[in-house]
């Protein structure tokens, strides 16, 4: 059941307080209709922005806050914790909310899961006449995809673009302070028994290889693959990076305790780094700090300038 | 007890070159069998153990198929009859079954069954017929306890019930006195005589040699699958005869009525 | 209350008795959930009047979902009870036959191919043809062994299936993504979430049928349970009756598997309450588990509704934990008939 904690852990997160970006957007609702195609194939109408959201994805509800939506949400799930939306009424889980819950709130819009391999939710929803938006959180492109899907639905388009221009250029800044740098072969553990990493298709992997880091499972087809202890062993990684997060089953002790792992070339050298896993885990306009962190700790020599709150990568 | 009357025929049974083996049996159960079953007796059936009395039992009524040879039911082959029918003819006391939460009643009811449909509820006469049927076999004073708070006597009393309830013209017990106490035994076989006079025939395999030869009419002698003997328990109860099935050595004695009494002798060996 | 007094009551008696029990927890199923609503509001939505969202919650949701489960309650007891029959087994209940497993790996194929995403109705499909076919192998195994159905080759030959199936699913989950394992795992622990009313007429229009062959089997499976040869004794035609009863419950079985899950307890427990308070007469016994399993299990899910709020036990770790007790209880009570 570790595998389903993970998951869980991937896909939804306790927030931390986070400064909003400083564009703030007029509120450009069209009167027209609205119609989006989302990450299902299927095309949302609305007959205006909407005003009553309940969003099942936590990336999803981040970035609903960071275009100023947040008056336009009506519930939230037990894992959303921003302080913004705690007072709203939680409907369960992400994946198994209570139906009833949700259509007591009288939502225009439910953002949901993608990855939901029985889309129970979508099926009752939509008999019961109220539009669900399936939204796909795998890769940067889909993050930004669903920025600017997100802020169509809200009417709220010109904040959407604005963050979507804020974080690309924060990608673009980390990518050319590293380029022609050697980059250091990385092995991101996302979980470590069984040992589970992210592939190059997800936006972790992405970031990795953004910020300079070459990841010895750039060759894998599965985005959360499950990988031998002995294939790590053969490919030996300079360093780890390790996410940590409330659970504490990662860390450099705990490592150096585990067979197979103790006897990586990283970790008898302690080249084990943290990063937080609340802040790496969110497929949302929060990529750009989870690059700026990223670059510290896989080139620490490059002198970067940015006013991230967030503690950064520490050595361990 | 209704006699019933089949068309030209005084043998409910008939068999001939009756033969069949038990998968993986090295020899024969039953060999080359031949004999009738005479209406409105009571026949019989003897043997030492394995001779194949209950297989033979199982031939007469069709839960076995014969490999080779005929069984006749009424003068039709068995093969001809529907289970339903055999149960409205034939009542069977089986030595042994499982014993499911019943109360004595229900068990006693089942008896009905083969009259009835599947939606149909038990009739006026169904009601008396099962009444009746726990009366003789003493077991009415039980009538709403669970069958498994019953002792194994008890329960074989209320199987000879639930045979009696189905109203046949024969009846065929398979060892129905072994665990019965001597008054059980004695107003069992008293029953059956009493059934026997009234026109039931009867049919029973049992161990109990001197009893049979009181009450039955027809003694028939299995060995090995083979029939040794047939005829009166005067004719089939002698001592060379006894002595060679039964691999002991036996002397006869006659009862106060009449009937051949095996005494089987004291130990062989010093 | 004497063995005597209980057997004196009447089948209808007895079946009032139970509807009773059941109309109570289908009216507790749709009170009770996530969202309170009170007993006049709830009268006001089951008959159209009111505020649209709770006539939405009350009609659309709680309803079906309480039917559905009513339904695949009573199925499970009835097929429960057909086994236990069957197989002279006390032990015995409806996934005895590979019904569970077979219905499981059906499931997971379509979770992890994909395939319950494209078509909504893909997953249902699948596990009722897992479940029909691992039963059709188990008659296959034991027809290859002898000519006739064997109970005890067919117990074995299920429990064989079974594990033979389970392997295979554990198989394809370790190679599966964590999405296809969790949704997986809990179709296995059973939920009625997803009922409506379509799934709810297709459950009765399978249930019906089933129900009524199986009660006029109801004197057949009596004999059944006490032997086999006696039932041929007393005009059973033996071969047959066990084929169409086997086959029947385990398409009931497959049915309510089919809609929610793989839940377990109910099929085992059900009947042998019954049993303790009005013994084996499959006449009385079958209709009053139909009943009794409807009212357990609509009740178990209304309990994992209502325990927790916003969250939700899956309904077969429910039907485990108060089942047990309840049934230790009735163990306990001098079930054997002492004096008249």
């Amino acid at each position: 059941m570790g595998v389903f904690y993970i998951a869980l852990a991937v896909q939804s997160v306790a927030c931390t307080a986070r400064a909003t970006p400083d564009a703030r957007a007029n509120d450009d609702s069209t009167q027209s209709a609205i119609e989006v195609r989302d990450d299902a194939g299927f095309t949302i109408h609305l007959a205006k922005p909407a005003q009553r959201i309940i969003s099942l994805v936590p990336s999803a509800m981040e970035t609903l806050i960071a275009i100023g939506a947040t008056n336009q949400i009506v519930g939230r799930t037990r894992y959303d914790m921003a302080p913004e939306i705690a007072s709203l009424p939680s409907v369960g889980g992400g994946v198994d909310p209570s139906v009833e819950a949700m259509i007591n709130l009288r939502p225009d819009l439910v953002i949901s899961w993608e990855s939901d391999k029985r889309q129970m939710v979508r099926e009752k929803l939509t008999a019961l006449g109220i539009p669900v938006f399936i939204l796909r959180t795998q890769d940067t492109t889909d993050i930004f995809h669903g920025i600017a899907n997100i802020g169509r639905l809200a009417g709220r388009e010109s904040a959407a673009t604005a963050i979507a221009t804020s974080i690309r250029a924060t990608l673009d800044s980390v990518r050319r302070s590293v380029s022609g740098r050697p980059a250091p072969s990385v092995l991101y553990v996302m979980y470590n028994d069984p040992p589970m990493t992210a592939g190059p298709q997800t936006f972790i992997g992405q970031l990795i290889s953004l910020a300079g880091g070459r990841s010895i499972f750039a060759d894998a087809t599965q985005d959360w693959p499950n990988v031998a202890m002995e294939e790590i062993v053969r490919r030996d990684p300079d360093m780890l990076v390790v996410p940590v997060g409330e659970f504490k089953t990662n860390s450099l002790e705990r490592l150096r305790t585990m067979a197979g792992w103790r006897d990586l070339r990283a970790v008898r050298a302690g080249r084990v780094v943290s990063v937080p896993a609340d802040l790496m885990n969110r497929p949302s306009p929060s990529i750009a700090e989870a690059s700026r962190v990223l670059q510290r700790v896989l080139h620490p020599e490059v002198v970067g300038a940015d006013s991230s709150k967030a503690s950064a990568g520490s050595r361990q | 007890m209704i006699a019933s009357i089949a068309a030209g025929s005084d043998s409910v049974w008939s068999l001939r070159d009756v033969r069949f083996q038990h998968q993986g049996a090295m020899r024969a159960t039953i060999d080359d069998v031949t004999v009738d079953i005479a209406r409105g007796q009571m026949t019989a059936l003897l043997g030492p153990n394995g001779a194949g009395k209950s297989t033979l039992l199982q031939l007469l009524l069709g839960i076995l198929s014969p490999a080779s040879g005929t069984v006749l039911l009424d003068g039709r082959p068995l093969a001809e009859w529907t289970r339903r029918d055999i149960a409205r003819r034939v009542g069977v006391v089986p030595q042994g079954e499982t014993e499911p939460l019943f109360s004595v009643r229900e068990i006693v009811a089942m008896g009905r069954y083969p009259h009835l449909g599947p939606w149909q509820r038990e009739r006026p006469e169904d009601i008396a017929a099962i009444a009746r049927a726990m009366d003789r076999c003493d077991v009415s004073v039980f009538a709403d306890r669970w069958l498994s708070t019953l002792s194994g006597g008890e329960r074989q009393r209320v199987r000879l019930a639930r045979a009696l309830a189905q109203e046949p013209s024969v009846l065929v017990l398979d060892e129905p006195t072994t665990f019965l106490d001597i008054r059980h035994e004695m107003t069992t076989f008293e029953l059956l005589r009493r059934l026997r006079g009234e026109g039931t025939t009867i049919v029973l395999a049992t161990h109990n040699l001197n009893l049979a030869a009181r009450y039955a009419d027809e003694l028939l002698l299995l060995n090995r699958g083979r029939l040794i003997a047939r005829g009166s328990p005067a004719d089939v109860l002698t001592a060379e005869r006894m002595a060679e099935v039964y691999e002991w050595p036996v002397s006869i004695l006659t009862h106060a009525g009449g009937a051949p009494q095996v005494d089987p002798r004291g130990s062989v060996t010093p | 209350m004497s063995v005597r007094a209980r057997l004196a009551w009447p089948l209808y008696m007895r079946l009032v008795a139970l509807s009773v029990i059941a109309v109570v927890a289908l009216f507790a199923a749709v009170r009770l959930g996530a969202v309170s609503t009170d007993t006049s509001a709830l009268i006001d939505a089951i008959a159209g009047r009111g505020d649209p969202t709770t006539i939405t919650i009350v009609r659309e949701l709680r309803m079906p979902r309480a039917l559905q489960a009513a339904l695949a309650g009573a199925a499970l007891a009835v097929s429960g009870a057909t086994f236990q029959a069957l197989l002279r087994n006390p032990l015995a209940e409806p996934y005895i036959l590979g019904v569970s497993s077979g219905a499981a790996a059906g499931a997971v194929f379509t979770v992890v191919t994909g395939l319950s995403l494209r078509f909504i109705w893909a997953l249902p499909v699948a596990a009722f043809a897992g479940a029909v076919g691992s039963m059709l192998l188990v008659f296959r195994i034991a027809f290859s062994v002898g000519r006739t159905l064997d109970t005890r080759v067919l117990l074995l030959a299920g429990v064989v299936v079974s594990a033979f199936l389970v392997a295979v699913i554990w198989l394809v989950l370790t190679f599966a993504d964590t999405e296809s394992v969790r949704s997986a795992i809990f179709w296995m622990m059973g939920s009625h979430a997803n009922a409506s009313w379509r799934s709810v007429g297709i459950l009765a229009v399978c249930l019906v049928p089933a129900l009524a062959i199986l009660f006029s089997l109801a004197r057949a499976l009596n004999l059944l349970a006490i032997g086999e040869p006696t039932a041929a004794y007393l005009g059973t035609s033996v071969e047959r009756t066990k084929l169409v009863a086997f086959g029947t419950a385990t398409l009931l079985t497959a049915a309510s598997v089919s809609v929610s899950g793989t839940i377990g307890f109910v099929g085992l427990v059900v009947p042998h309450a019954v049993r303790l308070i009005w013994g084996s007469d499959n006449r009385a016994l079958l209709p009053c588990s139909a009943l009794a399993g409807a009212s357990f299990l609509v009740a178990a899910d209304t309990l994992s509704r209502a325990l927790a709020g916003t969250n939700e036990l899956p309904i077969g770790i429910v039907t485990a934990l108060i089942g047990v007790p309840c049934f230790v209880w009735l163990l306990r009570r001098p079930a054997a008939g002492v004096s008249t």
